[in-house]
């Protein structure tokens, strides 16, 4: 048992998690769409089917970046890592981790700064008080076609952005020797 | 400042959506405008939200239930039996497949997305090198995005003003060019290398190719008939062809059962999220860039550069080389159309579909140039081939690719031929 | 000091808004002995409309030039211009946007959406185009039309039987040529410009409602600015909002008369609103409990 084993252990959570996530949505995007073509052949047409469909993929995008970021599969230019040696190649893995960890960090403020809790909390959720106090309108945009409230969906990016961050460090915790590789989720 | 954080983190192997990420946060800093922080992030979720985008989960879902249902190895292997005992047969299918989806799919990344899952594992069953596989099926996902329908110079007709038909016609003869060129370059490599050939199959063997082959062309007919008849769009066209297709493996080549859709179906998510978050990334780094006015004050410095509308046009063709490397093709085109069509026309007097078809193809085959192309990373992931193999085996049809630009470039008549 | 405000909006450079935009910024820089211009950023380059409110809201874009169906989703008193047949032409159309009870409503804008409205512009009156002959409205049941995504729009079609589809403008032309929508809502200047004829030959000219544009500041942009500057503002792009209402009223004819020419169109002229039974009736019903600006404008334009 290694010093940070609880890393891997909570990113292969998250990993479970965002899988069958992603298998729903890509299966409603599909699902979607074959329903309006069906309904096309009857002459009739569901105006928010499109609109969902959007918005599965959108969220789709995300929960696979963040397991693709946990498996390295995401494109990058690993030119370098393959001319240096073996431990110097290590120590790059490493350093692409901090900076995605980095990334992460900062992605999960970005998404405080936007969504504003604090400020919400302080108008004793009234959005119109919130509004008028921050001039952010993020929680009464609407969907153009459903009217949902779009702030259920843009919460994918702060859940991108603290994904991104654990799984980072599980895999940095890894190149650091400080966790043992998790064979499953790791690739 | 920011092109050095480019830089340094691409070499450093960082994903390429993220370098694109740390480098708009740089230039937002750099560049004093820290309002734009509490944009960042509904702008890179609002880079997804677009009807266009919806075709690439669609078509990868199709090339993976058509390479579980056994379609694509039996249609790979129906035109085998005829070219196939040419020397680099399959190279040629490979083409000639990449040429027919290209007249479906309209975007490169998607493309060679899915070819490579398609084409790489017959190929290297057949003996060739992977790599060369890999990059040469990179090379036909050129051709999706040129041979109409493309949503790319369907954008372009938008940004330009010019009516969409003429922008996809405009596609015909370049789209061609590029697939003769190609397949010369196969026909050089051929003798160069020794590409593997075929065995030459008798009128038996052919005949079973085709019994086998003729259910799986369901597919593709239904795929086309579907957008040609007015039925629907193509991606709508896409999820009746992915019915089709796991009909097929279920009931017919019997492939495919029901446990097997997870994993498809978490396939098809991981390689749509590896295109679409390329696509988020580039989307909030070019609305930085514009943000900061670096397109319009290129713009003014081309202005004083080129002095003829070839000078012009050549210089546009270097830089729109270098930013499409990292920048896919539709945010790449309503980055810089808007800045550089008035000067085309206006200063230079450049027939705007001529300067459409430039642009695209000069953003397109931008996503294989090496070092650092997306679309060369992708198929090098995909295929699991190392990048660095790839650009090597690939730099024969990078030059002939940059060579048939030039053409475009000089011959105006290659686009308006169609007029 | 020097101050280049960054506008943006929707229409490529052709159109006249970005005409009118260029010169606001020479206006602009003329009373201000050059400290004060405008840089534009057509073409949505800078996201959709929506994306452009949020980036308003936040400072970080200071104008832009939005269409009155946007506002309509956080303003319901701004349906009202989107009132079916409110007027028959685009003169009275122009009247409607210069008279008090429109400016009123763009007094919600702050509260509602942070930012400032400074004046309406339009681009022109809304028409309909199909694929298949249309002879009355029961031809239209059924149809799936591309309409700009507003509620107001969508109630108007939903009401004789058609269904609405909300469509961003890149996608139309396409849709139309594959059969995934049978008709659009739309103005002659973008049927012109795209060609939308080519796979939807039959114009319905219905003229059925006018298509607004709001000139807008950042709130919070506004809140920084010294009343002179605010004046110099408000003065010069109220007069460029007045010279783009007066070039669409006088190119409309003429641009009829260019898609009269085109080949393979068929024009249906002066289809009024009993061609769709008591649809104003209906629609006025629902939308009177959403705003009294449309009991306000329809009151307004009698007296014309
Ligand atoms: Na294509
Ligand atoms: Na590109």
């Amino acid at each position: 048992m290694r010093a940070l084993w609880f890393l891997p252990a909570l990113s292969r959570g998250l990993v479970r998690i965002e899988r069958v996530a992603l298998m729903a949505l890509i299966a409603a995007v599909a699902g979607l769409v074959l329903v309006n073509v069906g309904l096309r052949a009857t002459g009739r047409t569901l105006a928010w089917a499109d609109e969902a469909a959007i918005l599965c993929m959108t969220l789709a995008g995300f929960v696979g970046a963040s397991l693709m970021l946990r498996m390295r599969t995401a494109p990058a230019v690993a030119l370098l890592h393959q001319l240096v040696p073996e431990g110097v190649a290590r120590g790059l893995r490493a350093l692409v981790s901090v900076v995605v960890v980095a990334f992460g960090g900062v992605l999960a403020w970005l998404c405080w700064r936007w969504l504003d809790p604090l400020a919400l909390v302080a108008a004793g959720f009234d959005i119109a008080v919130f509004e008028a106090a921050t001039f952010n309108f993020v929680y009464t945009e609407t969907t153009p076609v459903m009217r949902l409230p779009k702030v259920w969906v843009f919460l994918v990016m702060p859940w991108f952005a603290l994904s991104l961050t654990v799984h980072a460090l599980a895999n940095l915790a890894e190149d650091l020797g400080l966790a043992a590789p998790d064979g499953d989720v790791g690739r | 400042m920011t092109a050095l954080v480019l830089v340094v983190l691409l070499a450093l192997g960082v994903p390429i959506a993220l370098v694109l990420c740390w480098a708009a946060l740089v230039f937002i800093l750099a560049s004093g405008n820290p309002l734009l922080l509490d944009s960042f992030a509904p702008q890179m979720f609002g880079a997804l939200d677009n009807f266009g985008l919806l075709a690439i989960p669609l078509f990868i879902l199709v090339g993976e239930l058509m390479n579980g249902a056994g379609i694509t190895v039996r249609l790979v292997r129906l035109a085998a039996a005829f070219v196939g005992a040419l020397r680099g047969g399959l190279a040629y299918i490979n083409l000639l497949a990449n040429m027919m989806v290209a007249s479906i799919l309209g975007s490169a990344t998607a493309q060679i997305a899915m070819m490579s899952q398609v084409m790489v594992p017959e190929m290297e069953r057949a003996g060739y090198d992977r790599a060369f596989a890999a990059g040469l099926t990179a090379y036909g996902g050129l051709l999706g995005p040129i041979i109409p329908p493309s949503i790319v110079f369907v954008v372009y007709a938008v940004l330009a003003q010019v009516a969409v038909r003429d922008m996809l016609l405009a596609g015909i003869l370049p789209g061609l060019l590029l697939t003769g060129l190609f397949m010369g370059t196969v026909a050089a490599l051929g003798r160069w290398r020794g590409l593997p050939r075929g065995a030459k199959l008798g009128w038996r063997d052919r005949l079973l190719a085709v019994r086998a082959a003729v259910p799986m062309l369901l597919i593709p007919a239904v795929i086309i008939g579907t957008i040609l008849g007015g039925y629907g769009s193509p991606t709508e066209a896409a999820a009746v062809g992915a019915v089709c297709a796991a009909g097929i493996g279920f009931f017919h080549t019997r492939t495919l059962a029901l446990r097997d859709l997870p994993a498809i179906l978490l396939r098809t998510g991981l390689n749509t999220a590896l295109v679409l978050f390329l696509v988020a990334a580039a989307g909030v780094f070019s609305w930085v860039l514009i943000f900061g006015e670096v397109p319009q004050t290129v713009a003014v410095w081309i202005q004083s550069v080129a002095t003829t509308p070839v000078g012009f046009l050549l210089l546009v063709l270097v830089v729109l080389l270098v930013v499409g490397t990292v920048i896919d093709g539709i945010p790449g085109l309503i980055m810089v159309v808007p800045i550089l069509l008035p000067i085309a026309t206006g200063v230079y007097g450049i027939h705007p579909l001529h300067f459409g078809v430039v642009v695209s193809v000069t953003l397109i085959l931008g996503l294989l140039s090496p070092p650092v192309g997306i679309g060369l990373h992708v198929a090098a992931s995909v295929s699991e081939v190392g990048a660095l193999r790839l650009f090597r085996v690939t730099l024969p049809f990078f030059a002939v690719a940059i060579v048939a630009l030039v053409v475009l470039a000089l011959v105006p008549w290659l686009s308006l031929a169609f007029l | 000091q020097e101050r280049a405000f960054r506008l943006g909006l929707i229409t490529p450079p052709v159109h006249v808004w970005n005409q009118e935009v260029a010169a606001l910024s020479d206006t602009l820089a003329e009373a201000s002995d050059g400290r004060l211009s405008i840089t534009a950023f057509p073409s949505g380059q800078l996201g959709n409309e929506a994306a452009m409110l949020q980036q308003l809201q936040t400072g970080a874009l200071d104008m832009a030039w939005l269409t009155t169906a946007e506002f309509t989703f956080r303003v319901p008193d701004m349906a009202a211009l989107h009132a079916p047949f409110l007027v028959d032409n685009i003169a009275d159309a122009a009247r409607v946007l210069r008279s008090d009870p429109a400016r009123e409503i763009l007094e919600a804008l702050p509260r509602a959406t942070g930012t400032v409205g400074l004046c309406y512009a339009l681009t022109g009156m809304r028409q309909m185009l199909t694929r298949s002959p249309i002879a009355s409205a029961a031809d239209l049941s059924g149809k799936r039309i591309r309409i700009t995504p507003a509620p107001p729009i969508s109630t108007f079609f939903e009401m004789f039987g058609a269904a609405p589809a909300p469509m961003a403008l890149p996608a139309i032309y396409d849709a139309l040529a594959n059969g995934q929508i049978d008709g659009l809502d739309m103005d002659y200047e973008s049927i012109i410009n795209f060609r939308y004829h080519d796979h939807a030959p039959h114009l319905l000219e219905t003229n059925h409602h006018m298509f607004g544009m709001v000139a807008v500041v950042s709130a919070r942009v506004w809140a920084q600015l010294s009343e002179d500057d605010r004046a110099l503002i408000a003065e010069a792009t109220q007069a460029h909002c007045d010279r783009t209402i007066d070039r669409f009223v006088e190119e409309e004819a003429g641009k009829l008369e260019r898609l009269r020419a085109a080949p393979g169109i068929v024009i249906t002229e002066g289809v009024g609103p009993e061609f769709f039974g008591d649809i104003v009736a209906r629609w006025d019903a629902e939308w009177s409990g959403r705003t009294p600006y449309v009991a306000r404008l329809r009151a307004l334009v009698a007296e014309f």
